[in-house]
């Protein structure tokens, strides 16, 4: 067995037999021939490219339907550098200049746009060198009106594609029903091939370099793109480990395809919201990737992490709007900054704690520190023009915080209102719920807010008393503990009487033992991390509330 | 004759779909457009300025139809740069 280390460029498993890609590339007519009859080559040159830009319809047009709108755009850019100006003088200065065939013309343009965009420090456009060679070969194909297709399969095996590089039309090419995956010597994440590999879930490694043998033709193999590996001629123990990882690989991207679109509902008709956590502005792919409804839960930490002084309004606002925009018009909510305890910002100084989880955290620092915190709330106001942006505050204790924050933001829409800056007039506003005294005063609070979000991490820890990090107690950390559900419980009651939404956002959200509880109780948004969200909605949908309501209530009452 | 400065702020500022956005955009008007110097109907040209996230772009616009095509340039700088 060899082992060849390269890139994963996109997620999966696949087994093959190895094959080359038999590549036309530049070899069939690009060799130079003198010529003086210019006006021939010119013409020549001027209708493979018109032939050229029909196939790129075609292709674009099919592309939509294979792999998606935004992704089929590849095309249309195709076509807009065969019209680009600078390429079409350099190919007809070639042919007249050089006295050459139209063929090679182009074989030298292309070369000479590869190098340009080779030699540039940004990993991003240097890969367009691969899109340059794609259109000079379509271009130079159409000449010579041969195209070469040995690449569809012929035979019932299931194949890995190797070879040194994969242009965007060749993956194209690639018969996908017997193609499970490629493996190529060159190529980088950012190359349009590796995302449309993505797109359309086809493993491969990439960049291997010299370790992609030609001698390894024919050869079984196996790429697992996770971990950017290929195994040839891999041994027994190697192939039930792969074929393991391969299966739950598949059962997880089987359910998401089948239950991407669906509605977040139970068999018998009861509506929830599937929502995601999102802890860093990297997250976000996966949340649009597994179909969250929207996001419950925006940890605004990160922004101010990872840095030695405070963001700028406009830094926030950057990023608050480009959150909102990315989910287009589905709900947002922003958490306000939530330091404190185990989470430490140097830049923040703040002092050091005998009992943090008691001390000097989440709102407790905003409301101590009211210009970081007005400084925050106008960035997110200003973002609330481009979405469906709601605010949650953490850590409320008592009813005279709730009011402090809202004469807070109250001030900070005067000001806003002061410099004729817009924003959402009627943006709701929310508390988490994660403390004892909130719990029982939520009646009190649920009259001054549009919703309450639970926060179990901290409510267990302080009902239960359990610091979470020592071990001699964790194992006393337990989110099903009856005192905590009889918590959510009274919640949820005072969350309906009072007619606002109420979600769940701690780890419980995610725990499927849980998801009937919280239907029962009414909870109206679960709100996880991207890879729990089809799991529970599988849950949500197999689910039939009113069966299992009179138990539940029962074990919960007093 | 007018002018944008703009500061790029996307991550995929300098990408093919955004610069092709630009270059189709360009191509609409009959003022001159020129972007750091380079024609803004050049494709291959500008990719190869290597753009990139917080780079500093200034666009020059001169022609019969450039306050048309400053609206529509901008429009296209907030939405893809």
């Amino acid at each position: 067995m060899n082992v060849i280390k390269g890139i994963g460029a996109s997620e999966g498993i696949a087994f093959g037999e190895l094959r080359a890609f038999k590549k036309d590339y530049f070899n069939i007519n690009s060799e130079k021939i003198y010529t003086k009859d210019h006006e021939k080559e010119i013409e020549k040159y001027k209708k493979s490219c018109k032939l050229a830009m029909k196939q790129l319809d075609d292709l674009y047009k099919e592309a939509i339907a294979d792999i998606g709108e935004e992704h089929a755009t590849i095309f249309q850019v195709h076509k807009m550098m065969i019209e680009d100006i600078d390429y079409t003088n350099s190919v007809m200065s070639i042919i007249i200049n050089e006295n050459s065939n139209a063929e090679y013309a182009v074989y030298m343009t292309s070369r000479n746009f590869e190098r340009t965009f080779g030699e540039l420090d940004n990993d991003y456009i240097q890969q367009r060198a691969s899109d340059v060679r794609d259109i000079s070969k379509r271009i130079i194909s159409c000449m010579s009106l041969s195209r070469s297709s040995n690449n569809k399969n012929t035979g019932k095996t299931n194949i890995i594609i190797g070879s040194d590089d994969l242009t965007p039309s060749e993956f194209l090419e690639l018969d996908r029903n017997f193609i499970k995956g490629f493996v190529t010597m060159l190529g980088s994440k950012n190359s349009h091939t590796s995302i449309l590999a993505r797109a359309v879930n086809l493993p491969c490694v990439i960049g291997v370099g010299g370790q992609l043998r030609p001698e390894y033709e024919g050869y079984k193999v196996i790429i697992d793109s996770f971990a950017g590996t290929v195994y040839v001629s891999p041994d027994k123990i190697t192939v039930k480990r792969l074929k393991k990882k391969k299966e739950l690989c598949d059962r997880r991207q089987e359910l998401l395809s089948r239950l991407k679109g669906k509605e977040d509902i139970t068999t018998d008709g009861q509506k929830i919201e599937i929502c995601a956590n999102v802890s860093h502005i990297s997250d976000l792919k996966a949340v649009r990737e597994c179909d969250a409804r929207g996001i419950g839960l925006f940890r605004s930490e990160f922004i101010f992490m990872n840095r030695s002084d405070y963001p700028t309004e406009d830094e926030q606002f950057q990023i608050y709007k480009k959150v909102t925009t990315k989910m287009e018009a589905k709900r947002v909510v922003i958490r306000t900054l939530d330091v404190g305890a185990d989470k430490k910002i140097k830049y923040f100084s703040l002092p050091e704690e005998v009992n943090p989880a008691m001390g000097y955290r989440g709102i407790r620092v905003c409301l101590d520190r009211p210009e970081i915190f007005k400084t925050q709330l106008r960035a997110i106001l200003r973002a609330s023009m481009f979405g469906n942006i709601e605010i949650l505050f953490p850590m409320i204790c008592s009813l005279d915080e709730v009011l402090k924050i809202k004469h807070i933001l109250q001030e900070v829409k005067q000001d806003l209102d002061k410099s004729e800056i817009e924003y959402d007039k009627n943006i709701k506003i929310g508390v988490m719920i994660e403390t004892p005294a909130a719990v029982f005063i939520s009646d009190v609070l649920a009259a001054e807010v549009d919703f309450f979000s639970i926060g179990t991490n901290d409510l267990v820890q302080y009902s239960l008393a359990v610091d979470r990090q020592n071990d001699k107690v964790n194992f006393m950390f337990n989110p099903h503990h009856k005192a905590i559900l009889r918590m959510i419980k009274l919640v949820c009651e005072n969350a309906k009487k009072f007619n606002i939404r109420i979600a769940v956002c701690g780890e419980i959200a995610a725990d499927e033992s849980m998801t009937e509880i919280f239907l029962v109780l009414g909870v109206n948004e679960l709100s996880v991390s991207s890879p729990f969200i089809l799991g529970i909605r599988k849950k949500v949908r197999e689910t039939n509330v009113s069966s299992v309501r009179e138990e539940i209530l029962k074990n919960l009452s007093f | 004759m007018v002018e944008i400065e703009h500061k790029i702020a996307n991550e995929n500022g300098g990408h093919v779909r955004p610069v092709g956005a630009l270059v189709h955009e360009a191509s609409k008007f009959k003022s001159e457009i020129v972007l750091n110097g380079i024609n803004a109907r050049k494709l291959m040209a500008i990719m190869s300025l290597g753009l990139k996230k917080n780079q500093e772009v200034k666009i020059i616009i001169d022609g019969p139809d450039e306050e048309k095509a400053r609206m529509a340039i901008e429009k296209i700088l907030v939405n893809h740069f």
